[in-house]
């Protein structure tokens, strides 16, 4: 794939998008045929960020592990966190505490919600509005600190173990997080006010990328993108894990806002919709949360899996993250399989993006959410 | 419905629709999985798309199987084992009386497709497995939109080849990369475009001089 140089002599330009172009998040390149402004085609070169975690899960042991999962995903690495820890309880037949339940759920809502902030931050960057992201990265700092405080990391947590999570939580917190929580509910009112109301931003977005149910599902989308185009699918509901099934917390679908459903708006709206659930559920679990317990199940030094294999399904940030586990009864996995949201979310973009113009396709990427590590892997 | 009886109604209809010896029950492992004869995956993922709505491809999951021996590393039982190598038999220690015979089972590799029905919300595994020499499965990249990029990963990372593909290369390792990292016996080159793929561990560079100095403030301590 040379850039520049068209060898087909079709009176297209080629235009090489990225790696390091500022819309294209992390490392990812498109190879971009124009004609004028509009994308003749749209051919997504990926794997800059490749790491092969995979290979190195047979090499590291499974709690070896834990820590490298935060790189698959680094915006939410509670989810990764907890995807992998799930995967092997299963298989090990561990019970994890209830009070650590509460405790992940918490770790991974407030991850939730400083993920869409960087998300619909980047998407208001990529539309020329910078004002907005530097307010999401300042609300941001303030839960990365709450994080910060329970586990001492700001990014890559290494906060869920096998069989609990690391530490309990500090002296104070139920008061941090109820302040912050009453702050956050108002900081939604006041992005609302300045960029989802916003007359310019709506038309940047509104009628973009309409992908309907049944392309939906055709490119294996997950998470907000998948409820944005109406189908109201979420593992925390339609296959509940952990303490999900206690809460009550509503679905956002998409409803066509802007007048087309399924377009970068919902998918847009969604996840701000998202947020205020997320909210939501953390108030109700910082009630429910048990007063005093077990942080962790006891689990032998020397951990070994029995044969066998395990799958663990959980809905992150980006959609539903899939670990699976094949093992041989040694202290070593023989495959770890990560399914992310991303990865599946790419694929569309090749289709899709055909015939937008180059400023439409911008922002259909953006709507997306993708994250460069969690297609790499 | 369980998984337990999505899977036992999963295996009556497959059988039905590619034959009792195309199909293989695998309920020990994760429900509901079925074995497929390699070559009859394509027809089953058709069959699932249009008689059960299986209308998501969640993954497609590939595995090198060298070593494990776990229970689907067994070809014998199955109806096609005749497309596998024979297991080949070793005696460990010659000057033992007892048997010390061990069966070195064929290589494989272990393919999964998880196929997902939001009308049912039911989840379905197949699984097949491949010879090591010459892997190859057909594609499903025109069933599925997300199939290309599945098949295209595994191509790269454990060089299973996907028939009738349209566009079959390398996903997430430069095109010129030798080998596929994901096979168990892969070893990673020196050098890859003339630089360096390992660097010197900062072990190595401890002098004695600085040894000494540690030592030295250590018993200070």
């Amino acid at each position: 794939m040379k850039a520049a140089i068209n060898e087909m002599d079709d009176g297209l330009m080629e235009l090489n998008m990225g790696p390091q172009h500022p819309s294209t998040h992390g490392v990812i390149r498109l190879v971009l045929k124009v004609d004028g402004e509009v994308v003749k085609s749209v051919i997504p070169d990926v794997g800059y960020l490749h790491r092969s975690i995979e290979k190195i899960a047979e090499q590291v042991g499974y709690i070896g592990f834990m820590p490298y999962t935060d790189r698959v995903d680094y915006l939410s690495a509670m989810h990764a966190n907890a995807g992998y820890a799930m995967a092997v309880e299963k298989l090990a037949g561990i019970e994890v505490p209830r009070r650590a339940e509460f405790l992940r759920v918490i770790v991974q809502e407030f991850n939730r919600i400083i993920s869409h902030f960087i998300a619909i931050g980047t998407f208001a960057m990529d539309m020329g509005a910078y004002t907005p992201f530097v307010y999401l990265l300042r609300e941001r700092e303030t839960i990365n600190d709450i994080l910060e405080s329970i586990c001492g990391a700001r990014l890559t947590y290494n906060y869920i173990w096998i069989g609990g999570v690391s530490h309990d939580l500090p002296a104070g917190f139920k008061e941090q997080a109820t302040e912050y929580l009453d702050h956050f509910d108002k900081v939604i009112g006041e992005f609302n006010r300045l960029l989802t109301k916003n007359t310019i931003f709506i038309n940047r977005l509104a009628g973009i990328g309409v992908i309907s149910e049944q392309e939906a599902k055709y490119y294996g989308l997950a998470g907000p993108n998948l409820r944005a185009s109406g189908i109201s699918y979420d593992l925390r509901r339609n296959e509940p894990y952990s303490i999900y099934p206690e809460l009550d917390f509503d679905i956002p679908v998409g409803q066509g806002w802007s007048g087309h459903k399924g377009d970068s708006f919902d998918r847009f709206y969604c996840r701000i919709l998202e947020m205020e659930q997320s909210s939501r559920i953390l108030r109700q679990t910082l009630k429910m949360l048990p007063s005093d317990g077990e942080i962790r199940a006891k689990i032998p030094k020397v951990f070994k899996l029995q044969a066998g294999e395990s799958v663990s399904r959980i809905e992150s940030s980006r959609g539903s993250m899939m670990y699976y586990i094949l093992a041989d009864g040694t202290i070593r996995p023989v495959r770890v399989k990560i399914r992310t949201g991303s990865f599946n979310a790419m694929t569309v973009l090749e289709k899709k993006g055909t015939g937008m113009m180059i400023s439409d396709l911008i922002s259909f990427f953006a709507s997306l959410d993708i994250d460069a590590p969690e297609i790499d892997r | 419905m369980t998984s337990e009886e999505i899977h036992v109604t999963l295996y009556r209809d497959l059988c039905d629709a590619l034959g009792a010896d195309n199909v293989f029950d695998r309920s020990s492992e994760i429900l509901p999985s079925v074995e497929i004869h390699p070559e009859f995956i394509r027809q089953a993922i058709t069959f699932l798309k249009v008689s059960r709505a299986a209308d998501y491809l969640d993954s497609i999951q590939a595995a090198d199987l060298l070593g494990y021996t776990g229970p689907v590393s067994d070809r014998s039982i199955v109806p096609w084992a005749s497309m596998y190598p024979e297991p080949h038999i070793k005696i460990k220690d010659e000057a033992a009386s007892e048997s010390t015979e061990e069966k070195i089972m064929p290589r494989i590799f272990l393919m999964q497709y998880q196929l997902f029905s939001f009308d049912n919300n039911e989840h379905y595994i197949l699984k097949s497995m491949l010879p090591f020499e010459n892997p190859a499965v057909d594609s499903i990249d025109d069933m599925f939109g997300n199939a290309n990029w599945l098949e295209r990963e595994i191509w790269d990372l454990l060089g299973i080849n996907f028939m009738n593909s349209r566009d079959l290369r390398r996903l997430l390792l430069p095109e010129n990369w030798k080998g596929h990292p994901l096979r168990r016996d892969y070893v990673q080159e020196d050098t890859y475009a003339g630089m360096s793929t390992s660097r010197p561990s900062p072990l190595d560079e401890i002098t004695e001089a600085a040894v000494e100095n540690v030592k030295k403030w250590t018993d200070e301590l």
